[in-house]
């Protein structure tokens, strides 16, 4: 059938699990067994088939009911005496004559069209149609094209009926009316038996528990003599196990009787001509495609199946050309290719108008082949999708008989001759085991086996019983049933999902491994949380020219087939998109920022197994105002120090022991930054990143941000804290200005000091820094407030004064500094 | 006597006079501190005989606990009338800067805390991950649909970003003998490009319980109760049949809608259900793949998107929001 598909051309929704949509219609379905379209019934109808695995995607009721609409016979065309182009009209409308104004330019003595006649209600419109008055003239009714009957779009003139199948009077609703119910079903991407209006109506069927009926197809008249075309299949060709041709003489290619449009259309397939749309017709009902030649084109009579060559190209009826390669299958006639297997028609042997002797193809193709073969032709088409999922091997000749049965009703024909039919590997049936102990031991079920057999033999499988429980048959067209599991499946699919209990309690195994890194990353963020800091999530992809202004020429992981370029490379770091959610916020007037992101690092690493070692970081940063401006005075900014007192904290909430901050510069962080080490390994660094590199991203405010690897504090593996026993002592206090060279830092001032003052000194903070009237140029003076504390008894200046006059001394040795006076 | 009473009238006198809170405390310096008045009569109380002693200490304590109480009285009466310092109460408050958790951030820990409850604990896996570990060890047949690269995003370098957490499952089965009872949360990849419903990284939690006997049932109940404690004690469940590679039986899985209880509105499309995710058994070919014998072990799996649930449970309409991380979105969770 792959004729017209082109002209169906629906994209596929993409549908991880393989799945594909199909509609059918419930007309089309109470062929094969009793459908109440009542709304009652659709939803119990869109329940039962939930429940069997066919999800309803959508319910469309279509309809078009022509009242008043009658066959008429046009007697005589006379002019509008006062309009050129209108015409006056006489028609007899079974009933009797009426005489009309009518503007079609195709009028003409002697047609049958259709008459709506007074009080008509047509497609689309609400009043029924009344008299008019045309340029002076009564029109007592109209003539209508198939714009107004609802049936296309096609407004190039009347409708023209067959007088030999329309008589005056017959109402136009006889053939043209409509009433359908339309399903959009998803079908499961292993259930390809299901792929059409008998196999859905099959689990129905065995759903309910009621018989099947088909369609009746009468054998069509056969011509005289016997001249089927000769069938060989190449023996290296692997994907094509079956080829039957069945050969019809005397077609007459016309349009389609109207049942059969309407059908095709409630579909979604467009009617193309009688022979094509008994093809897809018959595939919709069926799920077997099937491809109609016209035999004028298959040369020497002979369809030889074979791999296409490498490089070979044909053309689809699409118009395409196509580059094949040898995992393409080619139905070939006696010199060329004709078709290419399973997934389309050649433009070469299409159906003609002119065609009158056919051959109708049903195959049966490797269901892999079809979707390789497609997928390399960049062609998916209502025959391949099916194909794909495997067709029934063993319905051949009941497709055949159908699609000949249907073309010798539509199209007249004959059969030339008996139906060609290569098999050289009949199917053959696999018996499987089914356990009923295994059955309900898995199903958390108690079913009998008498049980599972019934639900089996609905779905056409073949039952007897065996020691274990059955020895189960599954039918020709049930690819997926292979294995016991595979029944156990479809017992539990027919009892029904809702008839397993479910229990009330469940058993935990004991001794399963903990998850400490998790429990760790729960805990950075949540002193994160603590400290202030809004938690971000941003993709894991990224941009490169951004990660470039930020990092440049960090090795990243590419993204073979990436979205878009901006989301092509695997982020080395989560600070630049941190910087950029940053910068994104200030742009929409968040004066300050405190965010975080705790994710993955991707790195390339050939050692690693995956090419890629993923490390998890902690990402802060610190930007814009740390104070809006308000009444309590005017707006301050962040600064290095509120990133360092949040770091500090945050380490120590986490118990890290033995760390150091070191000096760090490396082009993102300026010198403006420290380094965290421990035994030489640097956890992480923090400060403020190149101003340069902000710019470039967006923004002038000065950014702080700390970059902490979870890896390695993980390794550290931070416990408890130990709880330290503190003095109930009171502590001394001591203010000491000290003025030293400005380029000292406090630090290694107040680390002298502390070192001279121990065991007694338990404290130093800086409380004042200052330059100025009184201190010496090129000097700074800063005033330490010493905590001196012990923890076995209270301490008197006694105690004190000899401490501070030493440490002062060795302030003075070490730095140069001395008390401001 | 007279001592006492004279000294007594002076206190009282001082008292009267200490205006403020520095005067009041030095009067309690002068008279009831340690070096005030009333400890220098203790004084002189030594040098009186002894026989008279007792009777002076205890007139002392009288006037002592007699004199406290009238300094708190008097302390008490100047401090009412001092009062507090008045502030403006209409000026607002003073800014601080909370954090808070990613939105997805506490779904997700509020589905791992559920799950950890009910006895799963959690692993990780990589987010890069081999074609063996995303498809071939879960039964994925080379042909699959989702191995296209129009459906998963592959390295240049080679391999892939897994489009589902299951891989993480295999790789414990691999190290870990059964009983394994797991969950495995994080971020998933698929080439879809991002609208108000696709991602291209979205969370996936997925679980797997593998041991003697596990059956269908155990599955029902385990999601059933999940989702009793997610969205409540009046949660129904409903299992479809459905098709998944490495699982079989399969069921999509319907909660029912947590807006209108079932009856149908506009979230559940009037159907009375909402879609959360895939379960089922875990297919034989898969437990053979990590040298299992399905005959003796049996298992379920699921899984479910944490967007989806943050979006239902906050009334998110679009998950792009999520990954753009505006200040205006975040604050309000």
């Amino acid at each position: 059938m792959f004729f017209g598909l082109f002209l169906n051309f629906v994209t596929v929704r993409k549908n991880p699990d393989g799945g594909v949509t199909m509609k059918i219609s419930l007309s089309w379905l109470n062929d094969f067994l009793p459908v109440d379209t009542s709304p009652a019934g659709v939803a119990a109808l869109t329940h039962e088939l939930t429940m069997l695995g066919f999800e309803v995607e959508s319910v469309q009721r279509i309809g078009r009911e022509l009242i008043g609409v009658v066959a008429a016979f046009v007697e005589k065309v006379e002019p509008h005496p006062n309009a050129d182009r209108l015409r006056l009209v006489t028609v007899n409308h079974g009933a009797g004559r009426l005489t009309l104004v009518c503007g079609a330019p195709n009028v003409a003595e002697g047609l049958t069209v259709p008459l709506a006649q007074l009080g008509a209600v047509l497609p689309g419109v609400e009043q029924p149609l009344k008299k008019a008055r045309i340029r002076g003239v009564d029109s007592e009714g109209m003539l209508c094209s198939e714009v107004e009957l609802g049936l296309s779009d096609d407004h190039s003139g009347l409708k023209l009926l067959d007088p030999a199948d329309w008589k005056p009077g017959d109402p136009l609703a006889r053939d043209y009316n409509l009433q359908d119910v339309v399903l959009d079903l998803e079908i499961t991407q292993n259930r390809g038996d299901a792929y059409s209006i008998l196999g859905i109506a099959r689990d129905l069927a065995a759903l309910r528990g009621v018989p099947l009926s088909r369609p009746e197809a009468p054998a069509a008249p056969a011509a005289d003599g016997d001249e089927r075309v000769e069938i060989v299949l190449d023996p290296a060709c692997a994907d094509c196990s079956r080829y039957a041709g069945q050969r019809m003489s005397g077609v007459r290619v016309g349009p389609s009787p109207r049942w059969l449009v309407n059908r095709l259309e409630a579909v979604g397939l467009r009617s193309i001509s009688n022979v094509v749309d008994v093809t897809n017709y018959v595939m919709w009902e069926l799920g077997h495609p099937l491809h109609a030649f016209d035999l004028r084109e298959v040369r020497g009579r002979r369809i030889h199946v074979r791999n296409a060559a490498a490089g070979e190209r044909f053309t689809t009826l699409d118009g395409q050309e196509r580059t094949l390669d040898v995992e393409h299958t080619l139905i070939c006639d006696g010199e060329r290719p004709v078709a290419l297997a399973g997934i389309m028609g050649g433009l070469n042997s299409g159906i003609a108008a002119d065609t009158t002797e056919i051959l109708l193809e049903c195959a049966v193709f490797d269901s892999v082949g079809i979707r390789m073969g497609a997928r390399r032709a960049g062609l998916s088409s209502d025959s391949s999708r099916r194909f794909e999922r495997g067709v029934d091997p063993r319905d051949v000749e009941a497709v055949l008989r159908r699609a000949s049965s249907l073309v010798a009703l539509t199209a007249g024909g004959q059969l030339a001759g008996g139906c060609a039919d290569a098999d050289p590997r009949p199917w053959q049936p696999q018996p499987l085991t089914l356990r009923s102990a295994r059955c309900n031991a898995v199903l958390g079920l108690a079913l009998s086996a008498e049980r599972m057999r019934a639900h089996l033999e609905a779905l056409g499988c073949e039952c007897e019983t065996s020691a274990e429980g059955l020895r189960v048959t599954p039918p020709s067209w049930r690819h997926d049933l292979e294995r016991e599991i595979d029944l156990i499946e479809e017992v539990v699919r027919l009892e029904g999902y809702e008839q397993v209990p479910q229990p009330d309690s469940a058993r935990v195994p004991l001794g399963q491994r903990g998850n400490p890194r998790r429990e760790l990353l729960e805990r950075v963020r949540r002193e994160a949380v603590g400290l202030g800091f809004r938690q971000v999530m941003s993709y894991s992809m990224t941009d490169p020219r951004q990660l470039e202004r930020v990092l440049p020429e960090r090795p990243v992981l590419q993204i073979r087939n990436p979205l878009s370029q901006e989301m092509s490379v695997l982020r080395p770091s989560l600070l630049p998109s941190l910087l950029e959610t940053a910068v994104y916020n200030l742009n929409r007037r968040a004066e300050g920022q405190r965010l975080f992101e705790l994710d993955r690092e991707f790195h390339p690493d050939p050692a690693c197994a995956t090419g890629c070692r993923e490390s998890l970081h902690l990402a802060l940063l610190l930007v814009g105002q740390l104070r809006p401006e308000s009444w309590q005075g005017p707006a301050e900014a962040y600064g290095f120090h509120d990133l360092k007192e949040v770091v500090l904290l945050l380490l120590s909430h986490l118990h890290l022991e033995g760390l150091r901050l070191l000096p760090y510069l490396d082009g993102v962080f300026s010198a403006n930054s420290l380094a965290i080490e421990r035994d030489g390994e640097r956890l992480g660094v923090f400060g403020q990143l190149e101003p340069r590199l902000c710019e470039r991203m967006g923004t002038e405010w000065p950014v702080f941000a700390l970059d902490l690897d979870l890896e390695s504090v993980a390794r550290l593996a931070p416990g408890l804290p130990r709880y330290q026993p503190f003095s109930r002592q009171p502590s001394v206090l001591r203010d000491l200005s000290l003025i030293s060279p400005a380029e000292l830092p406090a630090g290694a001032l107040a680390d002298t000091l502390l070192e001279a003052g121990r065991p007694l000194l338990q404290q130093v903070q800086v409380v004042d820094v200052y330059q100025g009237k009184g201190v010496p140029d090129g000097c700074v003076s800063r005033s330490y407030r010493l905590r001196f504390n012990d923890r076995e008894r209270s301490l008197s200046d006694a105690d004190v004064d000899p401490v501070v006059t030493d440490l002062l001394k060795q302030a003075e040795q070490r730095h140069g500094a001395r008390l401001r006076s | 006597m007279n001592t006492l009473d004279s000294l007594r009238a002076e206190f009282l006198a001082a008292l009267a006079a200490a205006a403020d809170r520095e005067a009041l405390a030095a009067v309690h310096q002068g008279w009831l501190g340690r070096k005030g008045r009333l400890q220098d009569l203790f004084k002189q109380m030594r040098e009186l005989p002894a026989e008279e002693r007792p009777a002076f200490g205890a007139q002392i304590n009288v006037l002592k606990e007699e004199l406290e109480a009238v300094f708190m009285a008097r302390q008490e009466e100047l401090l009412n009338r001092e009062g507090v310092a008045r502030v403006d109460l209409t000026l607002p408050g003073h800014p601080v800067r909370t954090g808070s958790l990613h939105p997805l951030q506490q779904i997700l820990d509020r589905i791992t805390g559920i799950f950890t409850r009910m006895g799963f604990t959690v692993e990780d896996g990589p987010e890069v991950e081999t074609e063996r570990y995303n498809f071939d060890m879960l039964n994925t047949p080379f042909w699959h649909p989702a191995r296209m690269e129009s459906d998963s995003l592959y390295l240049q370098q080679g391999h892939m970003l897994r489009t589902e957490t299951s891989p993480v499952q295999i790789r414990v089965l691999e190290q870990v003998k059964p009983p394994v009872r797991i969950i495995a949360p994080g971020r998933v990849y698929r080439n879809d490009k991002p609208d108000a419903s696709h991602s291209p990284m979205f969370m996936q939690v997925e679980g797997l319980y593998v041991d003697h006997g596990v059956t269908f049932a155990d599955l029902k109940g385990t999601l059933l109760e999940f989702y009793r404690r997610m969205f409540g004690p009046d949660t129904r469940l409903r299992f479809r049949p459905h098709f998944f590679p490495f699982t079989e039986p399969s069921a999509e899985v319907d909660v029912s809608c947590i807006f209108c209880g079932g009856a149908g509105c506009r979230v559940c499309k009037h159907s009375g259900w909402l879609e959360m995710g895939g379960s089922g058994l875990v297919d034989p070919a898969v437990l053979t793949g990590v040298d299992l014998d399905p005959e003796e072990w049996t298992g379920f799996a699921f899984g479910l998107g944490v967007e989806r649930m943050a979006m239902l449970l906050y009334g998110v309409d679009d998950i792009r929001l999520f990954y753009e991380n505006d200040w205006r979105f975040l604050e309000q969770f």
